[in-house]
């Protein structure tokens, strides 16, 4: 026994990690005497299976107690530069992958206004105080319509009827306007994470932790199914014109629809699978970001940080 | 300050943390592995508070002004393991007090409906 009561002494020690720093430098020694001590008072009196009755409550109370120290955090520290830059880099990183998915799952305009004005509202009604992403999205939102929009007026071959600019990429072929799309996406993404990165400035001067964002759970399941309409959209668009299922999913450009009619069925439930996996996945991942990664500042004003 | 004082309402109702906490330090200063066990004596078992859910309550209450460090008390077996020794405030001693009139007005309230009749 002596063995695993010395392996469950490191193991505890070692699991400390899991805590934030500043309270495991307060606390830590403390922690693990506590730890200890119980040990000792559970060998001591010979109640049987001391090791599991022991570690079972000790890990529910270590991963919930870790938990609500690093989300009630006291990082009353200011935000670091790198820290700062890492966090534009990632943000540019995350939403170039959806820029880059956005083309090659070919969504719609109409898919992004929404997606825009529904995220935008939720924040304030459920966000509240969060103005930076209200804010952020106004930036946002124009640069999306501009760079699906311009391509349009500079493609000869592309029409202004409400079917080419709910589906672009239907009547848009070659390379010219792809290059343009993606250029001018490019373009956005990065002034986007340049804008966003800005919205934060007040976090390398101001005290901030994280916070916890009322309604979160709520936040989630409307962003899934945000994320299941921006990939379903196209699909219900496209069987309303053309009533078929065959041709699902309008060609991209980088795919010839002449490819896409031939795989036919197949192509389209590939695809169709794809688009709510992504779609899902997309609301997900936004909704659980939104929840986590909020900031808050000393005075109560708050930035999400995704 | 009352236990009355609409301060102390404000932050009414406690945790069951914190208001465990409070009781057992309601008799004399006391280290965290002693709190925890008054605590689950205090509860008959019912209540064990593991070492991240106590220190973690701890760290809040301080700045809060509910509970201070102190030295150890004359007499305490002192061993070679880290202890911190905790009291409570006059702030804590208020606070606990009223806690306890709203859970006293509540059994009273639950009483007069009978609910604890042949409850056990």
């Amino acid at each position: 026994m002596n063995h695993l009561v010395k392996l469950s002494r490191r193991l505890y020690r070692a699991l400390l990690v899991l805590y934030p720093v500043e309270f495991r430098r307060d606390y830590g020694p403390l922690l693990a005497a506590f730890f200890e001590e119980r040990w000792a008072e559970w060998l001591a009196s010979g109640r049987r299976w001391p090791l599991l009755r022991l570690w079972w409550p000790t890990i529910i109370d270590l991963v919930v107690s870790a938990l609500v120290e690093r989300l009630d955090g006291n990082r009353r520290n200011t935000m670091s530069w790198r820290f700062w830059l890492l966090w534009i880099l990632a943000s540019i990183a995350g939403w170039l992958t959806a820029g880059l998915l956005t083309y090659i799952l070919v969504l719609p305009i109409v898919t992004l206004l929404i997606g825009g004005a529904l995220v935008s509202a939720l924040h304030t009604l459920i966000l509240q105080r969060i103005t930076a992403p209200v804010q952020w999205w106004r930036y946002a939102l124009p640069l999306n319509v501009a760079s699906w929009l311009l391509p349009l007026a500079f493609y000869p071959g592309a029409s202004w009827s409400p079917a080419a600019i709910l589906l672009p990429w239907q009547r848009l072929s070659g390379l010219v306007p792809i290059i343009a799309i993606l250029a001018l996406s490019l373009f956005s993404i990065l002034l986007m994470g340049i804008v966003q990165g800005f919205a934060l400035r007040p976090l390398l001067r101001s005290p901030w932790r994280w916070a916890p964002v009322p309604g979160a759970t709520l936040l989630v399941a409307v962003a899934v199914v945000a994320g299941l309409s921006y990939s379903l959209l196209p699909l219900v668009a496209n069987l309303a014109q053309s009533g078929t299922f065959s041709m699902a999913l309008p060609s991209s450009g980088f795919i010839s629809p002449t490819v896409v009619r031939e795989l036919g069925m197949v192509w389209t439930g590939l695809n169709l699978f794809i688009v709510i996996v992504a779609g899902a996945g997309y609301g997900v991942v936004t909704g659980a970001a939104f929840v986590t990664l909020t900031a808050s500042d000393g005075n109560g004003k708050r930035w999400v940080l995704a | 300050m009352a236990a009355s004082d609409p301060a102390l309402q404000e932050l009414l109702p406690l945790t069951p943390a914190v208001f465990h906490v409070l009781l057992a330090l309601s008799s004399g200063p006391r280290h965290g592995y002693a709190i925890m066990k008054d605590v689950e004596a205090l509860t008959e078992g019912q209540m064990v508070m593991g070492p991240g859910t106590l220190y973690g309550t701890i760290k809040r209450m301080l700045p809060a002004d509910l509970i201070e460090e102190t030295e150890a008390p004359a007499g305490e077996d002192l061993d070679d393991r880290p202890r911190r020794f905790y009291q409570l405030t006059d702030h804590g001693r208020h606070l606990l007090a009223a806690e306890a009139i709203r859970l006293e007005r509540l059994v009273r309230a639950a009483r007069a409906r009978q609910v604890l009749r042949g409850a056990g």
